[in-house]
């Protein structure tokens, strides 16, 4: 889009705030929403809220997002980098042996931890759905499976305020103190509205419990285009920056200043199966369409991407990470996840993790462009060199390779009589390289004192969980 | 051709225009001509989505087709036909009756919308308690309205514990086997349903209306 086409969104967007409204589920925040100047309609709990008061909030964001992974690097979202995480959402997960599809583990968890801790291009981690732990506490247990094994920053996606509480509690035990958390965020929280124009209470809970810590948070929104916001994908852009510039207001009325990143998980309403597409190429635009509207109001940008349709891996895998991965970067996104991710945001592989990584370590090194320089230009090089000659022995070509080239890991590029060895496929390799990961890769990002404290946590959750439905 | 038979046709031409004005004045017109109410839900509504619904199948149409005729013609029969049933004979009698609804705690709606058209356009009667419905009101609203089928979604995997609330609700009612029990949702799977002792699992809308056939013994025409 355009410049002037950005604005047009803009302009939607806050025509839609002002006249139709958002559904606010928490009487709390419709309170301060109105001392800010919206106006509420307390019978359906709409915010009906005007320009100015969305000017005035959203000039208290932060214009970047920063974490720390276990070892202290820092882990900025903002301006023209792309940050990459694992993605969530899966409940179920090809077999690393089987190949086959089955229920996603706490164990699973832990291996999808350990496999993105070690892959160069991801910098946050997020957990499957696991389905064998007690489901109103699953968002704790696989916090726990994060802290424990990766260094890099979990993002967490808790389901309500009180799975919330315990998992910024254990992130201030992994930190060593809610003052460090807070000092050098290691986790990222996430909360949903829930499309269209709708917050739901749960979602204000967990708002509320980072917001008030003045913990980072994501606000991501799921627009099931065709369905839950228009067809048209200017209109889903105009329905996505509504819900998320409502969540960051909110979290800036709360504690002005907490650092916030927003933007679209989108799938496109298979309109003969319903089923959720998110390797659609309309998802592409509307992610890289985010990326400049969020871009226009100082707001880091979020989008989901390369979370393909297929179940197991194959051809369609590869052209749907292509058309979603390359143009969202291209136009700025901040933070991405989706990876990892196969069956529509459903599934999971950790072999889809490795082929992922290959895929950013690609697109990395496209982003990186040309560089023109007296050195690159290389005239003496070619002089010294003359016509008819070759470059592989010069001091140049040695010295800039590994600046100029990307290395694949896993990508074919043997001879044929070679490949005939082992006739191995993408999907195979990356199986391989998995394995490889899960066999040579430790992390043991905390001591044991913390490991047992996150641990007893996570039985107390359980203990008063048992309590409350007895 | 007869005017009565004329004016039902104009219900199946209005359905199959997905125009909600068109549906509401041919049925009114057809009223106004003293056509029996459940000819005009037999002959004109329902011959309507039986067509959408061949042509969705053919693949000629899409969801947006099916739910555009399927929604204002159920406005259609609620506001107009059964008003004019209960002053006469009583109720529509579709192939079969359905309570739907999002379990408790859940606010995803859109999936079950699409199964509340599309089982409405397959000739069902359909009663939708809409989304965050506790078990209970499942139960209750199945013993009332003597259902042939209960179904629920969910689509987290926090709420999918909801589903099994809805078997035990209709066992506490009493009349788990008088019903039968399908869900559906994300998080759900054919092992979840046997687990918690439900009857049938659809992946999706279609799916659930070739489930609930078979379930209730309803052979296509």
């Amino acid at each position: 889009m355009n410049n002037d086409d950005v604005y047009k969104i803009h302009m939607a967007t806050m025509e839609v705030l002002e006249r139709v409204g958002i559904i606010v589920e928490n009487d709390n925040i419709l309170c301060l929403l109105e001392r800010a100047g919206a106006h509420i309609d307390k019978k359906f709990r709409k915010a009906k809220i005007p320009e100015y008061v969305m000017k005035e909030g959203l000039k208290k964001v932060p214009s970047s997002l920063i974490v720390y992974s276990r070892e202290g690097k820092k882990v900025s979202i903002g301006g023209d980098k792309t940050v990459i995480s694992s993605g969530a959402g899966a409940t179920w997960m090809l077999d690393l042996e089987t190949g086959e599809p089955r229920p996603a583990m706490k164990k699973d968890s832990e291996h999808y931890s350990v496999v993105t801790d070690a892959l160069e291009s991801f910098s946050l981690c997020m957990s499957p759905i696991i389905q064998d732990v007690t489901p109103a506490l699953v968002d704790v247990h696989s916090a726990e499976a994060m802290l424990c094994n990766t260094y890099k920053t979990p993002w967490v996606c808790p389901g309500d305020g009180e799975q919330a509480r315990y998992i910024i509690e254990m992130g201030a035990i992994a930190a060593g103190g809610i003052d460090e958390l807070r000092e050098k965020p290691t986790i990222l929280g996430l909360a949903s509205p829930n499309s269209p124009l709708r917050i739901a209470p749960k979602d204000l809970d967990v708002t509320f419990q980072f917001v008030e810590n003045k913990l980072p948070i994501t606000f991501i929104n799921c627009p099931d285009n065709g369905a839950t916001t228009p067809v048209s994908i200017a209109g889903t852009l105009v329905v996505t920056a509504a819900e998320c510039l409502s969540m960051v207001l909110i979290s800036q009325l709360i504690t002005p200043g907490t650092p916030v990143a927003a933007g679209p998980s989108p799938p496109f309403m298979d309109m003969r199966t319903a089923t959720p597409a998110f390797g659609a190429p309309e998802g592409a635009l509307v992610v890289a369409g985010a990326a400049q509207v969020m871009r226009y109001y100082g707001i880091p940008s979020y989008g989901s991407i390369v979370s393909t349709d297929t179940i197991g891996i194959d051809a369609q895998t590869g052209y749907e990470i292509a058309w979603t991965a390359q143009l969202p970067m291209m136009a700025g996104i901040n933070l991405v996840n989706g990876i990892g991710l196969i069956g529509s945001c459903n599934g999971c592989s950790l072999e889809k993790l490795v082929i992922d990584n290959e895929v950013f370590g690609g697109i990395k090194r496209i982003m990186k462009g040309i560089d023109v320089s007296e050195t690159s230009l290389a005239v003496d090089v070619i002089e010294a060199v003359g016509p008819g000659g070759h470059f592989l022995g010069q001091k140049h070509t040695r010295e800039l390779l590994t600046k100029e080239r990307w290395f694949p890991k896993i990508s074919n590029r043997l001879g044929l009589q070679e490949w005939k060895k082992e006739k191995l496929d993408l999907w195979q390799r990356a199986r391989k390289e998995a394995k490889e990961i899960l066999w040579t890769h430790h992390p043991d990002p905390l001591d044991d004192k913390a490991k047992e404290k996150i641990r007893n946590l996570v039985k107390e959750a359980e203990i008063k969980m048992m309590k409350s439905s007895a | 051709m007869s005017e009565e038979q004329r004016s039902l046709n104009e219900v199946v031409e209005a359905i199959d225009s997905f125009e909600e004005e068109k549906i509401l004045s041919s049925v009114k017109k057809c009223l106004e001509l003293d056509i029996d109410p459940s000819e005009i839900i037999e002959k004109g509504i329902g011959k309507g989505l039986r067509i959408v619904g061949e042509r969705f199948e053919r693949g000629e149409y899409f969801l947006t087709e099916l739910v555009g005729a399927a929604e204002p013609a159920q406005k259609a029969v609620k506001e107009l036909l059964e008003p004019e049933l209960k002053k006469k004979t009583g109720k529509a009698k579709g192939i079969g009756k359905i309570v739907l609804g999002t379990v408790e705690g859940d606010i995803h709606s859109i999936g079950k919308n699409i199964v509340a058209a599309m089982f409405f356009a397959a000739g069902f009667d359909v009663i939708d308690l809409g989304e965050d419905v506790p078990a209970e009101k499942f139960a209750q609203t199945a013993k009332e309205a003597k259902a042939d089928l209960v179904g629920a979604s969910a689509l987290l995997t926090t709420t999918l514990p909801g589903q099994k609330k809805v078997v035990e609700a209709l066992k506490a009612e009493g009349i788990r086997d008088k019903v039968k029990v399908i869900f559906g949702g994300a998080p759900c799977t054919p092992e979840w349903v046997k687990e918690i002792g439900a009857d049938g699992y659809a992946e999706n809308a279609m799916q659930g209306i070739v489930v609930a056939k078979k379930l209730l013994g309803i052979k296509d025409q």
